[in-house]
């Protein structure tokens, strides 16, 4: 099946929307989120809005669950996304009536998980520039 | 004095008989066995007499051919890394070269179409999306809603264009359905993504003729594809009871996750005159 991991993908953004919720305001991460919203629906087919309308609800809440769960800690960040990413493949599932066979689940399900291991070191990145960026 | 004459006479005379004999008879084979230890001899005493000269040339070339050897053996082992490389090169080339070999034998084919080159510049984002954005835009002649196809059939149509970009929405997005006809038997039907690698062909009824392996093309009813391109070939036909329509299951002719150069595919010759 050479066409099999075709769809992988790895979701860097909900990361980042973590972080930016530990490390920044959340009026400055409301305008990031939109804007790096705005710019991924530009490479995508997904119906106009669709995007933004994820990672938007993704941050709010997030945002009202940080008060909740600790989200400084590494496992929560990665059980956090893919919780989201898993989510996210599954509405889409849903709302294009797609029925993908149970050798096309594996790739998506490689997605959610590499996306939740990617995530704590986006939130690194993104401690890291907020630091760079006030000394 | 004349005694020791006459016995030097005979014995080079018994001396040239024996030679003769022994030529006569071809005796040579056989007393060479004989001959063994004299030329054994031979050879123990030359090794001997030129063993210092040997190993002295011997402990010398070696020395100086060992160096040559490691600065050859170097040299030898870079132009390798070079000829390797160049191999490697070169059948990403014959690849290339086998690829605008099918585009221009396509193009040839289908001459009477206005066909635009454009290679892809990227995929979609999204897990579910079947999307691909190609390097050609506007300012190429592409535009909305034109087909994009590759030699080996249709692959979609584009769907949003910038000056130097198009985005294509693939035959295998749930958002695509591409007015279709089943070769064989002319069978209409409206060919649609599944959003995975298959395509479905809607609305044909259970009565019609369908059989696995019959080839799918445009029918080019909507007006927006042209007809006679190749979509796929039926993979699985499902009748099922109190139903109007059968499920026709297509593997697509193009291998999505391969797509590499595309044409789309412009007004007639014709129209554009």
């Amino acid at each position: 099946m050479p066409g099999l991991w075709y769809p992988l993908r790895i979701d860097l953004l909900l990361g980042m929307v973590i972080g930016v919720i530990i490390h920044l305001g959340f009026s400055q991460g409301l305008v990031f989120v939109l804007v790096a919203s705005l710019s991924l629906q530009a490479f995508s087919g997904a119906r106009p809005g669709l995007i933004p309308l994820f990672y938007l609800v993704a941050f709010i809440m997030i945002d009202v669950l940080k008060d909740v769960i600790y989200l400084e800690n590494i496992t929560t960040q990665i059980l956090l996304t893919i919780i989201l990413s898993a989510l996210a493949a599954c509405g889409l599932i849903v709302f294009l009536d797609i029925r993908p066979s149970p050798l096309e689940i594996i790739p998506l399900a490689v997605c959610c998980v590499l996306s939740g291991c990617a995530s704590p070191l986006m939130v690194d990145l993104v401690g890291r520039i907020k630091r760079g960026y006030e000394t | 004095m004349e005694h020791g004459g006459t016995n030097k006479i005979i014995l080079v005379v018994i001396a040239a008989a024996i030679v003769i004999v022994l030529l006569s008879l071809g005796q040579y084979r056989s007393l060479s066995s004989g001959l063994n230890p004299v030329r054994e001899g031979f050879y123990i005493a030359e090794r001997v007499v030129t063993a210092p000269y040997r190993i002295g040339v011997a402990l010398w070339s070696d020395y100086l051919a060992l160096v040559n050897v490691r600065r050859e053996n170097k040299k030898l082992k870079k132009e390798l890394e070079e000829i390797q490389f160049r191999h490697m090169a070169m059948q990403g080339l014959a690849g290339e070269n086998a690829r605008l070999r099918a585009m221009l034998d396509f193009r040839t084919e289908h001459g009477d179409y206005r066909l635009l080159p454009a290679s892809l510049l990227a995929q979609d984002i999204s897990v579910l999306y079947r999307t691909v954005i190609l390097d050609r835009g506007k300012r190429s002649g592409f535009t909305v809603n034109m087909p994009v196809v590759n030699p080996l059939g249709l692959v979609g149509r584009v769907i949003s264009v910038s000056p130097h970009t198009s985005q294509v929405l693939l035959i295998t997005d749930t958002a695509s359905a591409v007015p279709a006809v089943i070769e064989e038997t002319q069978v209409k039907g409206i060919v649609k993504g599944t959003g995975t690698n298959v395509l479905s062909l809607e609305y044909v009824r259970t009565t019609e003729m369908v059989e696995v392996g019959n080839m799918v093309v445009t029918s080019g009813l909507e007006g927006h594809f042209p007809e006679g391109l190749r979509i796929g070939q039926i993979s699985e036909v499902k009748r099922e009871p109190h139903k109007i329509f059968v499920r026709i299951t297509i593997s697509p002719s193009v291998e999505m996750s391969k797509i590499e150069g595309v044409f789309g595919v412009g007004f007639s010759v014709e129209d554009a005159d």
